[in-house]
């Protein structure tokens, strides 16, 4: 095990596998004051997370994690990207991510599931494209 | 706190506004430990596998007090991830999950709502499979299994790989080399077209899908 926390880019292994979280330095849910789970439904990791556009459209910001986040999407993110560009544990972007939507503040686009034949139908057209 | 290799912190500008789609899906490629998840995903990836960090809070969700979460105990494991863009309306990312049956606390997070698991395998090391199977097969989600290309491992014939891992005869068995962009490309259109043929022949509605 590395004495390093692992918050960085995985090698093609599983980062070495646990970690034990005693060499964290913040955990995950001190950036989410406390809560482990959103207080709104919360958002599968995929779906993609954008910010308005115009700054006239974004309101004020208090909290920091918050605000981080929504510095992050100068383009459409989803919410896995959004923690790992952050650094911050999944399960903290998914609390973060959810509560900012419910809030207004950022928007969620929709996910996808394979009961819609015709999407797969273009997703394997877009694969044999690649 | 940052290790050297964390450049994930950074992302290069053209890469981090990457889409313009919202709607999105994702494929899990499970595997057991240097299996070549990373290696398969970053294959077909139009960005370069980036890291996130699952943690146990996952497993421990149905307790709201954090303070209930017993850190002894608590894990944290990288997860490599991957997207492709479907046209300009869908794209769907790719998350690399470690198979073995200690991260099973990070399988439901990643694998509700997916279309499709493709689960590598190691000839070499077959049992490593079973924990994502029977997961796979209990939730109903449907997979295919890729054995990846060793050269330590013993080549097996798509059905002796069935028989040894006593799959469903509808189960897909490709084979792969996870280095090569084809290679993956031809695993997951397999898993689509797995997905296509089991809503063909479960037209009438059926709560189990696999």
């Amino acid at each position: 095990m590395s004495a390093q926390p692992s918050w960085g880019v995985g090698d093609d292994s599983d980062s070495a596998g646990a970690v034990d979280t005693d060499v964290e330095l913040v955990r995950g849910f001190m950036l989410t004051r406390g809560r482990t789970r959103a207080t709104v439904r919360e958002l599968p990791i995929e779906t993609v997370i954008s910010a308005p556009i115009s700054l006239d459209a974004r309101p004020e910001i208090r909290d920091r994690e918050h605000q981080r986040v929504r510095d992050l999407l100068i383009g459409p993110m989803s919410i896995a990207e959004i923690s790992a560009h952050l650094m911050i544990p999944l399960r903290a972007a998914v609390v973060i991510a959810s509560e900012m939507v419910a809030a207004g503040h950022l928007s969620a686009g929709s996910t996808v599931d394979s009961s819609d034949t015709d999407l797969l139908h273009k997703i394997r057209s877009a694969l044999q494209l690649l | 706190m940052t290790s050297s290799k964390a450049s994930s912190s950074t992302p290069d500008p053209t890469e981090r506004a990457s889409t313009r789609a919202t709607q999105s899906a994702k494929i899990v490629i499970a595997g057991g430990f240097g299996v070549g998840k990373t290696t398969f995903v970053g294959a077909v990836s139009e960005i370069s596998p980036l890291s996130t960090e699952a943690s146990m809070t996952s497993a421990a969700a149905h307790q709201d007090d954090a303070s209930k979460v017993d850190t002894k105990t608590s894990t944290t494991v990288a997860m490599d991830f991957g997207r492709i863009a479907v046209g300009e309306e869908i794209v769907i990312y790719l998350f690399g999950t470690p198979g073995q049956n200690r991260f099973a606390f990070m399988w439901d997070q990643v694998s509700l709502g997916a279309l499709g698991a493709v689960i590598l395998v190691d000839t070499a090391r077959l049992a490593d499979s079973h924990a994502p199977i029977d997961y796979f097969e209990s939730k109903g989600l449907p997979f295919v299994i890729a054995t990846n290309k060793f050269e330590h491992s013993p080549v097996g014939s798509p059905e002796q790989v069935r028989e040894a891992l006593a799959l469903a005869p509808h189960v897909p068995v490709v084979q792969v080399d996870a280095r090569e962009r084809s290679s993956v490309k031809h695993a997951l259109i397999t898993l689509v077209e797995h997905l296509l043929v089991l809503k063909a022949t479960a037209s009438a509605p059926s709560p189990a899908m696999a």
